[in-house]
């Protein structure tokens, strides 16, 4: 199977204007807690054009990581809860896979409740990410994120990243949907 | 309808100056630093109010919404509920979807909850 192999901390440098060292150090902290370096997700895609991916809807997503930031990790855990610590690994995730699968251009931060929503400035569309421990939830966190994310205040189309983190094995569902009034 | 115009590059770098500050209140929020977030949440809501109006001004109203209650849930986020309020209510004056407007509709009374004495 196609592979795309990366460092987790590369997620700065294909976001130079977000603020992601958090989330880098939770993605190694998920990673840690099931695997030695790297890590290795099965990656399903669902309606996803990309001139890396070609026909192909599946591929493997290697996700590697050094001793400073399982460092920081160990230091991250001992602080927050599980829950936001899966959800900004997920997102540091997306991070991986936007621009380097799917490239949407800039994205807007923007606060709505307790939630950050990411925007691309440069494709009409939005960026919806969750995680989860239990990948028997996989499907079901998926079709509720992808209802959640057209219902996005702008009127977009969505792209949805939903990980899961599993002793048999991390899973992601990558997806593109239209909007539709 | 009208077509609106693109982003001038100035407003993108604003857009991503707020987004660098708006995503690092997050975290430090999420990891419990919320004293720590504070400015910043001051600081991404006065970006936010800044950029509504100009993306108005170029026939993105539904946007310049939507930065209305971004500007609005950082000034909740940073304790400042009276121009959460005002905010909350300029943004319900612009062209909102139908649930977002029940959305911010909620968002407001719970503002003005935490507002009365």
């Amino acid at each position: 199977m196609q592979t795309f192999k990366c460092a987790i901390e590369k997620v700065s440098d294909w976001h130079p204007r977000l603020f992601l060292e958090t989330h880098i150090v939770a993605c190694v902290e998920m990673m840690r807690s099931y695997s030695v370096s790297p890590a290795v997700f099965e990656v399903a895609c669902e309606n996803i054009v990309s001139d890396w991916l070609g026909e192909k809807t599946q591929f493997n997503l290697e996700v590697s990581w050094t001793e400073a930031t399982a460092r920081k990790a160990e230091r991250l855990r001992a602080t927050i809860q599980t829950k936001p610590i899966v959800e900004m690994a997920a997102s540091a995730l997306a991070f991986i896979l936007t621009p380097n699968i799917v490239n949407i251009g800039q994205l807007d931060v923007t606060n709505y409740g307790d939630r950050a929503d990411y925007r691309s400035l440069d494709m009409p569309s939005v960026l919806e990410v969750s995680g989860t421990e239990a990948a028997s939830e996989l499907k079901r966190r998926h079709r509720e994120k992808v209802g959640q994310a057209l219902e996005n205040p702008y009127g977009l189309d969505a792209y949805v990243v939903i990980c899961a983190f599993s002793k048999s094995g991390h899973l992601i569902r990558f997806s593109y949907h239209r909007w539709e009034e | 309808m009208t077509i609106p115009k693109p982003y001038p590059k100035k407003l993108k770098e604003t857009m991503n100056q707020k987004s660098e500050i708006l995503s690092k209140a997050h975290a430090l929020w999420e990891i419990g630093m919320t004293e720590t977030a504070q400015p910043l949440w001051l600081s991404a809501a006065n970006y936010e109010e800044h950029i509504a109006p100009i993306l108005d001004a170029l026939g993105r109203e539904l946007e310049g919404a939507v930065h209305r209650i971004s500007a609005a849930s950082c000034y909740e986020k940073a304790g400042e509920p009276s121009r959460a309020v005002n905010l909350y209510r300029a943004a319900l004056a612009g062209p909102l979807r139908d649930g977002t407007r029940q959305e911010v509709e909620n968002m407001l009374s719970a503002c003005l909850v935490a507002l009365n004495p």
